[in-house]
C-alpha cells in the first residue's frame, strides 16, 4: 500500500529518530511511505488555547495535501486524533483514513509477529487522546473487557518485559500549553507518572503519544536520568 | 467564592508537596473504591447509557415533566413554589419561616443553597442556620464553604477537625480519632434536630410521575431534620426532575457506586406527602439552568446527578483542591457550569485541565464533560477573557506552520536556544524539565536526503536504527 | 408569577423534542435482563455494609436473641406485634418523645440483594418516620423468601406508593467524611441487626 505519514511538528523538530523509526517500520512491512511536505502541525496547540478557527487552516492544509492516500499513518495519537475530530465536524470522510501508528499495525496491517529485541524492563504510557480518545485500549474506569493495541505489540518484541503499573492509565500531565499554563500540576502529575514507573522497575517508558514522552523524558532527564523515553515506534524497531 | 486563578491558586496548594499528594491518594482511593464497585455489576455499561438517555429525554421535555411533577406534588400536599434566580430561592425560604415565626433551621446537603448563598442571607435575617452533614458542618464551624460537593471536608485532616471541634463543640484539645470525632458530632446535632424549628433538604430525584421526591444520606441527617421538624423544605434545582418512579431503578444503582464506592447510601428516602400536621414545602429553582439548557452544546451538563466522580478521578483536581476553583463547584462538572454563569469570573477553569477525558469515561450520566470543557475554550477566548498575546501567539504559530520554509527556520532557531533555555532554566518548562538537546537532522531533512538517494521500496528498506535504548532526555 | 417565567424559559430553551425516546427500550433491555434474588448474596452485602445478620426459624428465636442482647433497662419502640416495645408507639404524638429509644424494632417489606438494603414504608414505620434514623440500634426482621436481586426488581415489587413515605434502609448510619475513614453511626442508628426469618 502507499501510505501517507504525517511527523507532527515537534517529532520533526526534535524526536527525528521517532520519524525515522515510523518510517523504517512502515515500510519494513512493505508499504509505500510518502511524506508531503505539509502541514507541519495539526494544529491541535491552537484548538486546545481556546483558538480552533486559528488552527483550521492546518486541518484544510491536511485534507488537501493527504487527500490522495488510502490510509494515513501518525506515530502521534494526539494529533490523529484532533485530525480525526476536526475532519469528522466536517463530514470529511478522510476522517476514517487517519491511522495512529499502533492502531495501524493493529487492525489495518494486522501484525502478528515483528523482528525486534529489546531485553528491558519497559513500562507503558497510556496517553489519553490514543487510550480515550482512539481506544487503543481499555480505559480502566470502563467497565469493558481488557485489550489493549500498544501492549499487544510490545509483546511481540523479543526479550522486553512490560512492567505492572499503579495507576495504568492516569494522565502524565502534558496537556498541551497546560504544561505551561498550569506548570505545578503538570510537573506533579509528571512526576508521580515517572514514580509509579520506576517504583515498577521500568528502564524505559514508552507510548503512543511523543509528545507525553517529551514531558516525562524532561522530568526523568532532571531527577532520575537513568530512565530513559522511547516511543514505542523505537521500541518494535529495535534490534 | 473569589474569581481565582486556578493556576495561581494551585501553586499555592502545591507548596506543601507532602499534603498535596495525601489529598491527592485520599480521592484516588475513592475512585478505586468506585472502580471496584461497579466492576461487580455487568450490566454497568448499559445502566450509564440507560442513564444517559434519560436524562436526555427528559432535558428535551423539561417543562413538561415539571408541570407534571409540580401537579402531582401539590395534589399530595406538597407545596410547591418556583424561582427565578437564588435571591428569590432565598427570599422565598425565608417567608415560609417568617411566616410562622421559626429562628433555628437545620440543613442537610444542598449544593443547590450553596449556589444561592442561602446560609448568609438567612443569618442576616436572624435565622440560625445549622447544616447538619459532618462534613458540611465542620466547614460551617471554620465558615468556609465545602471543597468537594460529597464530601465537603475532604480537604482536612483529622487534626484539624479536631481543633475546630474543640473550639465550638469543648471537644478535648488533640482529640483527631475521626470516630470519637463523629460521636461528638453526632451529640452535638442530635441536640440540634430536636430543638430545630424547621428543616431543608436537598433533592436527589424529584419523579414527575407521582410528585414525591428522593434524598440520600449515608448520615441519615435529612431525615433527622424533616421527620421532626414541623416544616420541612425541599430545595431542588429543575433539573432533578426524572420522568418515571421506575427510572430510580437506574439513578439508584448509579449514584452511591459512583460517588463512595458503596452499593448505596444508607438512607434512600422516598418523600410522597407531607407527615400528617407537617408543611412540607418543594422550592424549583432555575439560577441560569433554563441558559444552559438552551446551550445545546452544554446542555447534557445539566443531567449532573451530582455523585462527584469526576472530582475523584481528575488528575488535576485531586492536586489542586477544591478551594482552587473560582466556582462553588469545583472540579470537571463545575468547570462546565461555571461559564454559563460567568465566563469572565470563571474563565480559568476550563483551561485548568488537560483533556485526558477520565471524567467523561466515570460520569454515570455520560455527560462528555471533557469536549465541554474544549468547548467553553472557545467560547471564553471569543468573548475575549484570555490574555491578548495568546491570540497573537496562536496566529504567529499558524502562520508560521503553514509556511514549510518559515517552519524549517524557525525550528532552527528554536533549537539553537534550547541549550540555553535549559542552562537558563528560567522558563515554566525548564524550571522543572529539561528539554531535548537539538536533533542534527530534522526528520524532513532525513527524508530529503534519503529520497534522492533511491526510491524507498521493500528491496532496499531502511535498517532499524536503534541498537540500544537510544536516550531521548 | 415565577411558574410562568420559568416554564416559558425552559419551553423556549428545550426547542423541539427528538421523535422517539430511546430510553424506553433502554429500560426495558435493562429490566429484561436476568437477575435471580440471592439469599447469600443478601447476607454477604449486609456484612458488607456493616449490618449483623441473624437467622432463625420463629419469631420466638427473634425474642430470645433480644432479650440476651439488649440490656434490660433499655426502651424498646416495636411495630411488630410478636415482639413487643417497652413503650406503645401508637400513642406517641410527637416524635421528638423518640429520642433515646435503644432499639426500633421494625418489618421490612422485602430486601435488595445487590445492596443490603430493605424497603420500609408507612406500613411497617406507622405514623413515626423517623424511628428507623433516631432509635440508637436497629432490629429489622425480614422473611428470607422477601428478597428481590436489584432495585429495578424492587421498584417493580413496589408498584405505586400508597403510603407518603418510603424508604430503602441499608445497614446503620456511616460517615467517612473525616480523612475518608468510614465510622458506622453518625446521626441515625448506630447498628443494624437483621434477623432472616427462614
Amino acid at each position: 500500500m502507499t501510505l501517507g505519514l504525517f511527523i507532527p511538528c515537534y517529532i520533526d523538530q526534535l524526536y527525528p529518530q521517532v520519524g525515522r523509526a515510523t518510517f523504517s517500520l512502515l515500510t519494513g512491512l512493505g508499504h509505500h511511505v510518502e511524506v508531503p511536505e505539509r502541514p507541519s502541525c495539526c494544529g491541535q496547540p491552537m484548538s486546545n488555547s481556546g483558538y480552533a478557527k486559528v488552527g483550521a487552516g492546518c486541518i484544510a492544509d491536511f485534507a488537501r495535501e493527504y487527500t490522495r492516500f488510502d490510509h494515513i499513518v501518525s506515530p502521534s495519537g494526539s494529533c490523529v486524533l484532533h485530525f480525526k475530530e476536526s475532519l469528522e465536524a466536517l463530514h470529511s470522510p478522510l476522517a476514517h483514513r487517519v491511522y495512529e501508528l499502533c492502531e495501524f499495525l493493529h487492525d489495518v496491517a494486522k501484525v502478528e509477529s515483528l523482528p525486534a529485541r529489546f531485553p528491558h524492563r519497559v513500562g507503558l504510557h497510556q496517553s489519553c487522546h490514543g487510550l480515550r480518545g482512539l481506544g487503543l485500549g481499555n480505559p480502566s474506569e470502563c467497565m469493558v473487557p481488557a485489550f489493549s493495541k500498544p501492549t499487544r505489540l510490545l509483546k511481540m518484541v523479543a526479550g522486553l518485559k512490560l512492567v505492572p503499573l499503579d495507576r495504568c492509565d492516569e494522565c502524565c500531565g502534558f496537556g498541551g500549553t497546560f504544561s505551561v499554563f498550569e506548570s505545578d500540576v503538570s510537573v506533579s502529575m509528571g512526576r508521580d507518572r515517572i514514580r509509579d514507573h520506576i517504583h515498577h522497575g521500568a528502564e524505559v517508558i514508552t507510548s503512543a503519544d511523543m509528545s507525553c514522552l517529551m514531558h516525562l523524558g524532561g522530568l526523568l532527564s532532571r531527577e532520575a536520568p537513568q530512565v530513559k523515553v522511547m516511543h514505542i515506534a523505537e521500541i518494535l524497531t529495535a534490534a | 467564592m473569589n474569581a481565582t486563578n486556578h493556576s495561581k491558586a494551585a501553586h499555592e496548594f502545591l507548596r506543601d508537596p507532602q499534603r498535596a499528594a495525601w489529598h491527592d491518594q485520599t480521592l484516588w482511593m475513592v475512585r478505586s473504591k468506585r472502580d471496584r464497585m461497579a466492576a461487580r455489576v455487568p450490566e454497568w455499561e448499559q445502566l450509564r447509557e440507560a442513564a444517559s438517555q434519560i436524562k436526555e429525554h427528559t432535558l428535551s421535555q423539561l417543562a413538561e415533566y415539571l408541570e407534571q411533577f409540580a401537579d402531582n406534588a401539590e395534589a399530595n400536599g406538597i407545596q410547591v413554589h418556583w424561582a427565578a434566580d437564588g435571591d428569590e430561592h432565598n427570599r422565598i425560604v425565608h417567608g415560609i419561616l417568617e411566616r410562622h415565626g421559626l429562628r433555628k433551621l437545620v440543613k442537610s446537603k444542598s449544593m443547590l443553597t450553596e449556589e444561592c448563598h442561602l446560609n448568609p442571607y438567612l443569618q442576616q435575617h436572624g435565622i440560625e442556620v445549622i447544616d447538619t452533614d459532618l462534613g458540611e458542618r465542620i466547614v460551617q464551624l471554620q465558615e468556609k464553604p465545602p471543597s468537594h460537593i460529597v464530601m465537603p471536608a475532604i480537604h482536612l485532616k483529622r487534626a484539624e477537625v479536631g481543633e475546630v471541634f474543640h473550639e465550638h463543640l469543648g471537644t478535648p484539645a488533640g482529640l483527631d480519632d475521626p470516630q470519637q470525632l463523629t460521636e461528638a458530632a453526632r451529640q452535638h446535632l442530635r441536640n440540634h434536630f430536636l430543638t430545630a424549628d424547621a428543616a431543608l433538604t436537598g433533592v436527589n430525584f424529584a419523579v414527575a410521575e407521582t410528585g414525591g421526591f428522593v434524598v440520600c444520606t449515608n448520615e441519615g441527617n435529612a431525615d433527622m431534620g424533616a421527620h421532626l421538624a414541623p416544616v420541612h423544605i425541599a430545595c431542588m434545582g429543575i433539573e432533578k426532575i426524572i420522568p418515571k418512579q421506575e427510572h430510580l431503578g437506574v439513578f439508584l444503582r448509579l449514584l452511591a457506586r459512583s460517588a463512595t464506592g458503596q452499593p448505596s447510601t444508607v438512607f434512600s428516602s422516598h418523600f410522597l406527602k407531607p407527615r400528617p400536621g407537617q408543611e412540607m414545602h418543594l422550592v424549583l429553582v432555575d439560577n441560569g439552568r433554563s441558559r444552559q439548557l438552551a446551550r445545546l452544546d452544554y446542555r447534557k451538563s445539566l443531567a449532573c446527578i451530582r455523585c462527584a466522580a469526576c472530582f475523584n478521578t481528575c488528575p488535576v483536581y485531586r492536586r489542586s483542591g477544591g478551594y482552587s476553583y473560582s466556582y462553588f463547584i469545583a472540579g470537571p462538572i463545575g468547570s462546565i457550569l461555571a461559564p454559563n454563569v460567568d465566563k469572565a469570573a470563571h474563565s480559568s477553569m476550563p483551561f485548568a485541565s488537560t483533556l485526558c477525558g477520565s471524567c467523561t469515561s466515570v460520569c454515570p450520566v455520560k455527560i462528555d464533560i471533557h469536549a465541554q470543557l474544549l468547548k467553553w475554550r472557545q467560547e471564553i477566548t471569543a468573548a475575549g477573557h484570555a490574555p491578548w498575546w495568546k491570540k497573537a501567539a496562536m496566529q504567529a504559530t499558524a502562520f508560521i506552520v503553514r509556511r514549510p520554509f518559515l517552519f524549517r527556520f524557525s525550528g532552527w532557531l528554536a533549537r539553537k536556544g534550547l541549550p540555553l533555555a535549559n542552562l537558563l532554566r528560567l522558563d515554566p518548562w525548564t524550571r522543572h524539565r529539561d528539554l531535548v538537546d537539538a536533533p542534527k537532522q530534522t526528520f524532513r531533512e532525513w527524508h530529503n536526503q534519503q529520497s534522492s538517494k533511491a526510491p524507498v521500496s521493500s528491496e532496499n528498506r531502511v535498517n532499524p536504527v536503534q541498537k540500544e535504548p537510544t536516550p531521548t532526555p | 408569577m415565577s411558574r410562568a417565567t420559568i416554564l416559558n424559559a425552559v419551553r423556549q430553551a428545550q426547542g423541539v423534542s427528538p421523535a422517539s425516546p430511546q430510553h424506553e427500550a433502554r429500560m426495558a433491555s435493562l429490566l429484561d435482563l436476568p437477575a435471580i434474588a440471592s439469599l447469600p448474596e443478601f447476607i454477604a452485602t449486609l456484612d458488607l455494609i456493616g449490618a449483623r445478620v441473624i437467622r432463625g426459624h420463629t419469631m420466638t428465636e427473634a425474642a430470645t436473641w433480644l432479650r440476651e442482647n439488649i440490656p434490660a433497662t433499655a426502651s424498646i419502640a416495636s411495630n411488630i406485634p410478636e415482639l413487643p416495645g417497652t413503650l406503645d408507639l401508637h400513642i406517641i404524638a410527637d416524635p421528638h418523645a423518640l429520642d433515646g429509644i435503644h432499639t426500633a424494632i421494625l418489618p421490612a417489606r422485602f430486601g435488595v440483594c445487590e445492596n443490603g438494603a430493605v424497603w420500609l414504608d408507612e406500613t411497617e414505620l406507622g405514623p413515626n418516620r423517623v424511628l428507623p434514623m433516631i432509635a440508637e440500634h436497629l432490629f429489622i426482621v425480614i422473611h428470607a423468601g422477601d428478597l428481590v436481586a436489584n432495585m429495578h426488581q424492587a421498584y417493580q415489587r413496589i408498584g405505586s406508593m400508597d403510603t407518603g413515605f418510603g424508604l430503602f434502609l441499608a445497614g446503620p448510619s456511616k460517615t467517612a467524611d473525616i480523612e475518608q475513614c468510614l465510622v458506622i453511626g453518625a446521626h441515625g442508628a448506630r447498628g443494624a441487626t437483621v434477623f432472616i426469618l427462614d
